[in-house]
């Protein structure tokens, strides 16, 4: 059977976009920063299917060259262990809410992150406030570059469970392809700037 | 806005939409003798900053909803009671992406911290305004 280029099984780094690469690797990195966990991406084995889990938080990054949007699929009981696990708070002292409004603090950081990451790249962008919501059901394609745009999908995986991103970046000024292959230094544990 | 029920020597103000980030920053300032007021967005601190006898400490989130942490800021800059409480913004976003900070720093903000906040970075804005 011939592999199709374009299938998401996200095997060697170089078959990923550059734009697709920089979302995952600073997803991790903010994901394992903020919650001390050791996340890995493992690829979703199903081709275009049905996202489903009950809950989802999306950001926006907004910039001249491209607009991209970034969503994180996840369940409550995934919510809470998250939240235990970077907060050293037991179940039973945290409400849903809370969890539910930390996975969004999580999107929130991967989008400053992200920011962060392309103002190193001479690209200045925006974001948005994250936003949750319920019953949001998401078809993914196996087709990675579709109509301008840049999609992905992955499950952010620790211990026995995981979240799903799904990402899609329409990209408008194919200029930008050059800054994104530049190399930068991702700082971890930013100091405090005095003004 | 809610109130914590305790003695401290020091009072803070936490303004940011995320309910989690203000139950882990007020943990880490109660530590530090504050006693912390949480506000939701800027227009809710800038509410709550009005009613508070006293405050010795603003740290307030950048990206909120209804007004943002740089809008509340500059309400407390212009009001001369206010002036002088040291405050502090909260981002995301770090120093170098913002293209606020200029703004900031005229406004007379004292710092830029970017999230996620460690506790050696809360122990050292506290020794700054202490001192």
């Amino acid at each position: 059977m011939t592999k199709t280029p374009k299938e998401n099984t996200a095997k060697a780094d170089e078959e990923i976009p550059p734009i697709n690469r920089i979302i995952r690797e600073v997803a991790i990195d903010s994901f394992n920063e903020f919650t001390g966990a050791n996340a890995t991406i493992k690829p979703v084995a199903k081709k275009d299917d049905f996202v489903y889990d009950f809950l989802m938080t999306i950001i926006l990054t907004h910039c001249d060259s491209f607009d991209s949007m970034f969503k994180a699929h996840f369940s409550v009981a995934t919510a809470m262990k998250i939240t235990c696990q970077a907060t050293g708070l037991e179940p039973d002292e945290l409400t849903e809410e809370e969890s539910i409004d930390f996975i969004k603090e999580y999107t929130n950081m991967f989008a400053g992150h992200f920011v962060g990451d392309l103002a190193q790249r001479g690209i200045r962008a925006d974001i948005s406030i994250p936003v949750t919501t319920s019953g949001f059901d998401e078809v993914v394609f196996t087709d990675i570059f579709y109509n301008d745009e840049y999609r992905d999908y992955w499950v952010l995986s620790f211990g026995d469970c995981g979240i799903t991103i799904t990402t899609n970046t329409k990209v408008k000024d194919t200029s930008v392809f050059a800054d994104l292959e530049k190399e930068v230094l991702r700082k971890k544990k930013q100091p405090i700037t005095f003004l | 806005m809610a109130k914590k029920e305790t003695k401290h020597k020091y009072v803070a103000l936490i303004a940011d939409d995320s309910s989690t980030a203000r139950r882990m920053l007020t943990k880490e300032l109660e530590n530090f003798d504050f006693e912390v007021i949480e506000a939701e967005n800027g227009q809710a601190a800038w509410n709550a900053i009005l009613k508070m006898p006293t405050c010795d400490l603003i740290i307030s989130d950048f990206n909120m909803p209804q007004m943002n942490g740089l809008e509340f800021l500059k309400n407390v800059k212009n009001t001369p009671k206010l002036k002088d409480i040291p405050c502090f913004i909260l981002s995301t976003v770090g120093a170098e992406a913002e293209g606020v900070l200029a703004i900031a720093k005229k406004l007379g903000v004292m710092a830029w911290l970017t999230k996620p906040v460690q506790a050696e970075q809360i122990e050292i804005l506290v020794r700054k305004i202490k001192e």
